[in-house]
């Protein structure tokens, strides 16, 4: 008897695991006409990347070593290529233009989210802002 | 754990725990991660709270705990990770202690299972606390996923282990 319940309740839970990333995978698909990505650092926005206008490649970092990522902006996207924690779970996360999910990492408080330019409330002249970032950096 | 047990033994047998817990955490720590989703671990370490938890009680349960993810954190070189990790720790605690009485050994499982659920939900809010982006609730149900997996294998050894230690008549207090 408590083995067909086991059973049962461990069954619930596959369901409730295929239920949970099907659902995912179907909402995920209506974000994907994002062309803008807003950079946060500790809880700050630091810069905002118009990816759609971007024509070269540019890398610069934030953090200072020690908790340090190395952010690349190219016309295919932005990720993070470099970065001195361990798990190094942000650069897997590779070079991304769109998704409802930001580019996290987590160790070092910084984290990468894609916007609609519509959608962008406070900033909307959309490019670089290196005067902020350096008075990140510079701390 | 007889009923003659004394305080040191007690505190011995508890030290003891937590190194092995401390040992087993360190070394997933260097297991390189499986996914690029953040927060995605086995969590093997929670075979021994587990354990601890039907063992000892809450109260040493937590003791446990939080020693091994101070000390873990330390020993893995990832303290910028602490405050995830502890506050995961301690809301998956806390569920685990409110619904300690209503799951017996036989389904310990089921509780790690809410437990870990609940470790990832502790660690998603902290995590959108600190960086300041709500869209990481986007990694939740991935998170859960991998929680109720990890959850249930750990459950299932920690029962294991506990339902063999009753056998050979070291089960402590259920």
């Amino acid at each position: 008897m408590r083995k067909k319940t086991n059973l049962l309740i461990t069954l619930a839970l596959a369901v409730l695991c295929i239920g949970l990333l099907g659902a995912w995978m179907i909402l995920r698909q209506k974000g994907n006409s994002q062309n803008l990505a807003e950079i946060v650092y500790q809880g700050e926005l630091i810069r905002t990347v118009d990816l759609s206008s971007v024509k070269e490649t540019e890398t610069f970092t934030v953090g200072e070593p020690g908790a340090q990522n190395t952010i690349q902006i190219s016309p295919d996207g932005i990720g993070v290529i470099e970065a001195d924690c361990r798990d190094q779970i942000c650069v897997k996360q590779g070079i991304r233009s769109h998704g409802p999910e930001p580019i996290v990492c987590l160790p070092h408080k910084l984290s990468i989210r894609f916007k609609d330019s519509t959608e962008s409330s406070d900033r909307s002249e959309g490019t670089d802002d290196n005067q902020a970032l350096d008075a990140v950096t510079g701390r | 754990m007889s009923g003659r047990s004394s305080a040191t033994t007690r505190l011995t047998q508890l030290a003891l725990l937590t190194t092995v817990a401390l040992i087993i955490f360190v070394i997933e720590a260097n297991i390189p991660p499986l996914t690029s989703v953040p927060g995605v671990k086995m969590g093997l370490a929670n075979i021994v709270t587990l354990s601890v938890f039907y063992l000892y009680g809450r109260k040493d349960a937590l003791m446990v705990l939080l020693t091994r993810v101070v000390l873990g954190a330390f020993a893995s070189g990832q303290i910028m990770t602490l405050p995830y990790s502890l506050s995961g720790g301690l809301l998956c605690f806390l569920v685990c202690a409110l619904l300690f009485p209503l799951f017996p050994l036989k389904r310990l499982w089921l509780l790690s299972v809410i437990g870990a659920i609940f470790h990832n939900i502790g660690q998603i809010g902290i995590a959108i606390a600190i960086t300041g982006t709500p869209e990481i609730l986007w990694y939740l149900p991935v998170l859960m996923v991998s929680g109720i997996i990890s959850g249930f294998f750990t459950g299932h050894c920690a029962q294991y282990l506990l339902t063999h230690m009753k056998k050979l008549g070291r089960g402590g207090r259920f």
